[in-house]
């Protein structure tokens, strides 16, 4: 029987089809609790954790078939470049705050997570995994691993960020009393991704529109902030 | 273009993003410089945004999926992420707050300023 459950996940099509149907448990809970904070991607690596802990299935075994996942971040973040153009118009009409915003954002979020880490008294590998934790995990995933830090991790932290960002950024306009859309937009997206993203389209057009903006050139500064960091 | 076309496009496109990090002298993600391709490519007007329509939709809208693996090597990690829980928890919380307020404060400020410099030329005028 073990050796049978073994051989059957081995097979990259265990790694591919249980992480479509956790998603899709993730995803059927998201809608039915519609908050947040009931996150598809936790609920999905949730469940799988659980599910190789209770077979005793071999992580290898998974990651077989969920490399095939992995590897679709390249054309997601190219795919990145859509939402950017898509939103040209109302680019061009602020780009100077947008740029701006977003290279101080992007410089905020790092030296902020570089000092509070050290702080906390974290090691070099846990803070090097968190660094990228406000970009899209399409470009916060690789940078981790350049850098020597673990991108399970990093998966984790970006979950943190965003979902705090998606739950909390009514409030955090109210307390900063941030007044312009623009504004609110272009930092929702640039501190807490495509999650934040999500809570900016609801907020507005004008916010979502720059929100969504922010996630590809803050990931863009970040990029290049942490390259020669 | 018919979905075969679009992956094939995608997938090329990809793979020399993927050449083209190699020949960049110092680590930076394939993806990004695909992206940095594509928006030249849309830029230029060869390549339209409905050519890629039902790829980039599906690939935006379930994009989290590609997520789950890296998250579910946290199997390795649970002592590590155990024993740091609270203070990566507080680090990613409280940098998340500090980031939103100063990417917001810097857009509104210079949106100010930009107000004021067009009212004195616009006075000068």
């Amino acid at each position: 029987m073990r050796e049978f459950l073994l051989s059957v996940t081995a097979s990259p099509l265990f790694g591919l089809s249980a992480t479509l149907f956790a998603y899709g448990i993730g995803l059927k809970l998201h809608k039915k609790a519609g908050s947040p904070l009931v996150n598809p991607l936790l609920i999905a690596d949730f469940l799988l954790i659980a599910l190789l802990l209770v077979l005793g299935i071999p992580y290898e075994n998974y990651m077989i078939g969920g490399a095939f996942w992995e590897m679709l971040l390249v054309p997601a973040t190219a795919i990145l470049a859509t939402k950017i153009y898509t939103q040209r118009t109302i680019l061009k009409r602020y780009l100077v705050p947008v740029l701006i915003g977003s290279a101080v954002g992007a410089l905020v979020a790092v030296v902020c997570v570089w000092g509070l880490s050290k702080l906390f008294g974290l090691d070099e590998t846990l803070t090097v995994s968190l660094l990228p934790k406000s970009v899209t995990a399409a470009i916060a995933l690789p940078l981790s691993e350049q850098m020597g830090g673990i991108n399970s991790i990093t998966t984790f932290a970006l979950v943190i960020a965003g979902v705090s960002g998606a739950v909390f950024a009514p409030y955090w306009i109210r307390w900063f009393r941030i007044t312009n859309p623009v504004a609110s937009g272009l930092a929702l997206g640039t501190a807490s991704h495509i999650l934040g993203t999500t809570k900016a389209i609801e907020l507005g057009e004008v916010e979502g529109a720059l929100s969504s903006c922010a996630i590809g050139i803050a990931g863009l500064f970040t990029v290049f902030i942490l390259t020669f960091f | 273009m018919n979905i075969f076309k679009q992956l094939t496009a995608l997938s090329l496109l990809s793979l020399a993003g993927v050449a083209i990090s190699h020949l960049i002298p110092f680590p930076f993600p394939a993806g990004v410089v695909c992206m940095i391709l594509l928006f030249l490519l849309f830029c230029t007007g060869k390549v339209k945004l409905s050519h890629l329509q039902e790829t980039t939709d599906f690939l935006s809208r379930y994009m989290a999926i590609l997520f789950i693996p890296a998250g579910v090597g946290l199997i390795r990690y649970l002592d590590l992420l155990k024993s740091s829980f609270i203070p990566i928890l507080l680090v990613c919380l409280i940098s998340t707050v500090i980031t939103f307020a100063a990417t917001a404060y810097t857009v509104q400020f210079v949106i100010l300023l930009q107000e004021k410099y067009r009212k004195g030329r616009d006075s000068r005028a």
